[in-house]
């Protein structure tokens, strides 16, 4: 039964990563992107790979995220076209 | 004018996942990962690190070259940081 | 940086979950001979413990848990402890970074165990060292245009 797991973590990453090349608004970008870092941190998890998916849930959902919001509230919040 | 991307980014798209198809299964012991080095590593590693993790055993042991190298790049990211914004 | 988050829970939360933070991302460097863990994901847990702390009690708070005077040194000291060590495994006879040559202990597998642990602590160092300069440098709010 763990492939239907997979699956819907697979789905969810799909869905996570179309959402935040397609939002205008940054912030909730970021944290999207955040969101997916972890989805890809279980997957991990779930390929017997502890170690990448520790580094992932520490630098992707941890690090990055919080770098992001730095340079966000540095700049502007919203995309220009 | 948007089309035109779309239609790349497709092409690519099928082009990948038909070559998907002619990869290994997924935990096959036939993959050309594991018909090498990985064999030896996981038989004769913890006798000769002395590491269980052969995660471990390989980053720092036999790749030990490669994390220097990683250790380098985080040190030289970080004067690079403190060049361009300055110590806070 | 904007201004403080002032809410007595997630203060509190801070400031109690910080100590566990340190001691897991401890666990995960001293334990990353034998369980999945390392320099690299040590280095970056104890960083974003000090992130937490910058974020829910203030800039300063963090700033005075970390000192500069104490991350100067720590920040060099991870690709300096590689060298060194890779060096002394030259001077006993080994290839660089072979560290079963070191006459350190009877046992080649003690040496190996030992030496590989002190250079995923230098990693650990300098990527929590680095990681925090980092945030503090973006954080810090000196070239602030807004």
């Amino acid at each position: 039964m763990i492939w239907l797991l997979n699956i819907a973590l697979l789905m969810l990453l799909v869905a996570t990563a179309i959402a935040v090349v397609v939002n205008k608004d940054l912030l909730a970008a970021a944290i999207t992107f955040s969101i997916y870092s972890f989805i890809m941190a279980m997957l991990y998890t779930q390929l017997n790979a502890p170690d990448v998916g520790l580094t992932e849930a520490a630098v992707g959902a941890g690090a990055t995220t919080v770098l992001f919001i730095i340079a966000i509230s540095k700049t502007s919040r919203r995309e220009e076209d | 004018m948007k089309l035109a991307p779309l239609i790349v980014v497709l092409i690519i798209g099928a082009t990948l996942a038909v070559a998907v198809a002619g990869m290994p299964a997924f935990g096959s012991s036939d993959a050309p990962a594991y018909t090498h080095v990985a064999s030896r590593y996981l038989e004769k590693g913890v006798e000769e690190t002395g590491v269980g993790n052969i995660v471990t055993a390989i980053v720092v042991y036999y790749r030990g070259y490669d994390t220097f190298g990683e250790v380098t790049v985080i040190f030289t990211a970080g004067a690079a940081v403190i060049a361009l914004l300055g110590r806070e | 940086m904007p201004e403080l988050f002032e809410d007595v829970i997630v203060r509190t939360i801070a400031r109690l979950m910080t100590p566990f933070i340190q001691l897991f991302a401890l666990y995960v460097l001293m334990h990353g001979h034998a369980t999945p863990g390392g320099g690299f994901q040590a280095g970056v847990m104890m960083a974003a413990s000090f992130i937490l702390i910058a974020i829910a009690l203030g800039l300063q708070e963090a700033k005075d848990r970390v000192k500069q005077k104490a991350r100067l040194p720590l920040e060099s000291f991870g690709p300096l402890n590689f060298v060194v060590i890779g060096i002394i495994c030259m001077a006993c006879g080994g290839y660089y970074l072979q560290y079963t040559t070191v006459p350190l202990l009877p046992s080649l597998q003690a040496v190996g165990a030992i030496l590989i642990s002190a250079v995923e602590v230098g990693i650990g160092v300098t990527v929590m060292a680095m990681v925090t300069t980092i945030f503090f440098s973006m954080a810090g709010g000196k070239h602030d245009t807004s």
